[in-house]
């Protein structure tokens, strides 16, 4: 079968993740966001915004009890009696909630800052909350920030940390609580779009690796850079699952034929372009190291093209058994590859809890597009229709070198 | 023929008058952008030929006092910063120009008596009356190995019999 290649970037991931709380800037809360750059998902400053109407947002903590001694080692969740902390997060907008296990809490006094880092799947988020202390009362929570101390490598982990992170940037309202410490607050985050599609991107490849892991039931890395031939192969992969019959590019290609009844048989009486069908072969794709075997898949070209057409005639008109070199193209530069035994994802690969993350799918592209179009839109705000008109004339450059 | 289709997965670059009718929020336009990020989670890239156009309108009114100084300013800084936002600009840079300087000369020359009838057909003043903004686009999208979307399937086709040896377009026609 001829070789498929389609033009895409390839993807950097994951740039240095924050081993401090250092890179989290808590502003004022009626400061708004802080702008991110377009490499900085994973130093996520999540900073909150004032929410008129969400619930008191400074509340007793009761942590202080694990630092009554004053140490400045970390304190880690052993210590604490209680041993199920738990923090949870609703996305009011996306009907969805997440419970993290906080697995470590730390704390270096006199600092009004603690860390809390909670275990999701392979990552390992760290929430900072900035306060205050209260004599014999303890800590007050004025605000907070997410950041990852630890990111996970397998597809699950990224699509899981991708989709979290998703939601909490087109989110209007975030509702947090932790249970154990009679803790609850309601924030929004303001985060770039560029950074929320950056996210996007890499969870559609981390959600298309789990349909190939679950498909073929193996296990797939996650590495920090992805280049632009996986990508592609992925694709590949993904859609021979899951539509079964697409359209994939078709470059030109230099074919052997033999100078026999059978292939003079395939020429048209002139050069036109004429509809072919490939015989069925086994198509593998090379991911991350891992061979996957696709099974059996047929290729379809509507309009078949025969760029040496006379020569490739005169050719194989000879009968002769020779070696007969076609320079082929399909004319729209496409095929229909068709899959005959690629495996098929099962029906319940992936738990309701993964698949309800996976169904956000669409509502998290709704999200984006209403807000990119309003920004498209708001570059034309105010103005009338004439002025409008006026501002979207394409230049008249009558110079003699444009005048055509 | 060096023009192909672009298949949903191909990043594809938008010409100046679908972005207009985008800032106009024309429906189709919308329907189509939907549809692209669904299949690749990005935006259709602009081409620095459609930032100039687009600063273009503002500034040719500042030029002739029709608007306010400060109003272009506003106005600039609305357009650019929105762009910076959401789309990725690809300049026209050593590659796309020799691109754009292989076509030209050919186009001219092989296409006089169409470009002649084409400009006759053309109101001043009408968008579509030049082409040159068009080659550069494509140049543009060819040598960063961008696709590119348009409603003028005509223009793209003409454009494309002139590309360098080796090279292909892939075309998406967008239209309501």
């Amino acid at each position: 079968m001829i070789t498929q290649t389609l033009s895409q970037s390839s993807i950097s991931n994951f740039p240095p993740i924050p081993s401090t709380g250092k890179n989290i800037n808590f502003n004022d809360s009626t400061n708004g966001g802080k702008k991110l750059s377009h490499h900085d998902i994973e130093i996520l400053d999540y900073n909150t915004k004032e929410n008129k109407s969400s619930e008191k947002q400074s509340k007793k903590i009761k942590i202080s009890r694990s630092l009554k001694d004053n140490s400045k080692k970390l304190q880690s969740l052993e210590n604490i009696q209680d041993k199920s902390l738990g923090f949870d997060i609703e996305f009011l907008d996306f009907n969805s909630n997440f419970t993290f296990e906080i697995v470590e809490i730390e704390a270096d006094l006199p600092s009004t800052e603690i860390f809390l880092y909670l275990k999701f799947n392979d990552n390992i988020l760290k929430i900072t909350l900035l306060g205050d202390w209260r004599d014999n009362e303890g800590f007050y929570l004025n605000d907070f920030g997410f950041s990852v101390e630890k990111q996970g490598e397998t597809p699950t982990s990224i699509f899981l940390l991708k989709t979290f992170w998703a939601m909490l940037g087109l989110s209007s309202k975030v509702k947090i609580q932790i249970p154990n410490l009679n803790q609850k607050a309601t924030f929004s985050f303001d985060t770039k779009l560029d950074t929320v599609t950056e996210m996007l991107q890499i969870r559609q490849i981390a959600y298309r690796l789990m349909v190939i892991e679950k498909t073929f039931n193996t296990k797939l890395p996650f590495p920090q850079y992805i280049d632009g031939k996986y990508v592609e192969r992925i694709s590949y992969c993904f859609h021979s699952i899951i539509e079964r019959k697409f359209q994939w590019i078709c470059p030109s290609a230099t074919i052997p034929w033999t100078a026999t009844q059978t292939y003079l048989s395939l020429l048209p009486d002139k050069n036109v372009p004429f509809p072919i069908q490939f015989r069925p072969e086994i198509v593998e794709k090379e991911i991350f190291g891992h061979s996957i075997n696709l099974g059996l898949q047929t290729a379809k070209i509507e309009e078949y093209l025969l760029d040496n057409f006379d020569e490739i005639k005169r050719k194989l008109s000879k009968l002769d058994g020779s070696e007969v070199l076609a320079q082929t193209r399909s004319k729209n530069g496409t095929m229909q590859i068709e899959s005959l035994t690629t495996p098929i994802l099962p029906n319940d690969a992936f738990s309701p809890e993964i698949q309800k993350l996976i169904d956000l799918e669409e509502q998290l592209d709704s999200v984006v597009m209403e807000k990119y179009f309003s920004i498209v839109a708001s570059s034309l705000e105010g103005l009338t229709e004439d002025q409008k008109e006026a501002v979207l004339q394409r230049p008249n450059l009558d110079e003699d070198a444009f005048d055509f | 023929m060096p023009l192909l289709l672009a298949l949903p997965e191909t990043p594809i670059v938008i010409d100046t008058d679908i972005f207009s009718h985008l800032r106009n929020e024309q429906p189709y336009v919308k329907e189509e952008i939907a549809k692209y990020f669904s299949n690749t989670k990005s935006y259709p890239a602009l081409t620095s030929m459609t930032i100039f156009e687009a600063n273009y309108g503002i500034n040719n009114q500042s030029a002739k006092k029709v608007t306010l100084p400060e109003q272009v300013a506003q106005f600039s800084k609305s357009i650019n910063d929105s762009l910076i936002e959401i789309s990725q600009i690809l300049p026209f840079d050593q590659k796309s120009a020799e691109i754009a300087s292989f076509i030209y000369p050919h186009l001219l020359l092989n296409e006089s008596a169409w470009l002649r009838k084409r400009k006759s057909k053309k109101k001043k003043g009408n968008r579509e009356k030049f082409i040159w903004q068009d080659v550069f686009i494509i140049s543009t999208a060819l040598a960063h190995n961008f696709g590119f979307a348009t409603q003028n399937r005509e223009d793209a086709e003409i454009i494309a019999k002139y590309l360098p040896p080796n090279m292909d377009l892939r075309l998406a026609i967008w239209k309501p």
